[in-house]
């Protein structure tokens, strides 16, 4: 199980997975955007997502947890 | 010591987007400069999906591959907004103004647009940034609601699209350079000289709020500062307008 921690604080602009989707290392997972500038986190390791603990159009901070993939 | 940049400019006619043209330079490990620029777009576009129209050869449509070290990230899109300011008074004399952070107004309207894509995997160093820069040079006419501006109706003698490019990337050198060596804090000097309606009432809508109030300053890492009527409130991404204009587009 792997934990996604966003990297940059940001405005969660586009969440492109839903649960249950199976998703490949380095897939896009969703978008933060922060000065104008589009940010993705993507998946550390190949497997399914199995939460999102966001939404869009959250604040998400620098670290936070946005996903598991397991 | 900071490394000087070298940009290795592509021309092509046609493309969906020079952005995408970064995107598929980086991965195949294009080095840092890496630039397209294109005489049109099918399909290019702004922040947040929005489209970027440009009839074909009206303007200058250029990205370019940005490799930097993560914690410098934030300033990207000052020192791209600051490089254009500087390449539209050193090609056409016209002194344009910022709106929060990098939005290029000049004669009441937008005359350059930015957009900025990280394009690296998490966690990679240095990180990958596809930086986008459109100016409209010789637009005839906007779509209706657009609030654009063409180089040609500013400059007394306006400039060529490659000349704009070249300063452009002159300019961003230097800016970047600065950014690498000591941070953001080295552009907001400039930038708050430039910016349009800090000081002055502006809204900001973000996806889940419109809130309106004095734009105050920037905060050391770009965030808008604005004060309302429940206090300053920081602001890391939304579209503001600024005054009671209408809402220029971003």
């Amino acid at each position: 199980m792997a934990e996604v921690k966003a990297e940059l604080v940001g405005n969660l602009w586009k969440i492109v997975v839903e649960v249950g989707q199976a998703v490949q290392e380095d897939d896009t997972l969703m978008i933060l955007e922060s000065m104008k500038m589009e940010i993705p986190i993507t998946s550390p390791v190949s497997g399914t997502v199995k939460e999102i603990t966001v939404k869009e159009g959250d604040v998400v901070q620098e670290g936070q947890t946005v996903a598991i993939v397991e | 010591m900071v490394k000087q940049r070298n940009f290795d400019v592509h021309h092509v006619q046609r493309t969906d987007s020079t952005q995408d043209e970064v995107r598929a330079a980086a991965s195949r490990r294009a080095g840092d400069g890496w630039c397209c620029v294109a005489e049109e777009q099918t399909a290019g576009r702004g922040r947040l999906g929005r489209r970027w129209v440009a009839p074909p050869g009206t303007s200058l449509l250029a990205s370019v591959l940005l490799r930097l070290p993560a914690d410098r990230l934030e300033g990207v899109p000052f020192a791209g907004g600051l490089a254009t300011l500087d390449a539209l008074e050193r090609t056409a004399g016209v002194h344009a103004r910022l709106k929060w952070p990098n939005d290029v107004l000049a004669g009441g309207g937008k005359v350059a647009g930015l957009l900025a894509e990280v394009v690296s995997a998490s966690g990679e160093s240095p990180a990958a940034v596809a930086l986008g820069l459109g100016v409209n040079l010789s637009v005839p006419e906007f779509p209706p609601g657009i609030a654009g501006v063409s180089l040609h109706t500013l400059a007394a003698r306006p400039p060529s699209r490659d000349a704009v490019l070249d300063a452009w990337l002159d300019a961003l050198g230097r800016r970047l350079a600065a950014l690498e060596a000591r941070g953001l804090a080295a552009l907001l000097p400039d930038w708050r000289q430039a910016a349009a309606g800090l000081g002055a009432p502006v809204t900001v809508t973000t996806p889940s709020a419109t809130i309106s109030g004095l734009a105050l300053d920037v905060a050391e890492d770009g965030a808008l500062l604005v004060q309302t009527d429940a206090g300053v409130r920081r602001f890391l991404a939304g579209d503001v307008s600024l005054g009671g204009a209408a809402a220029w587009l971003s």
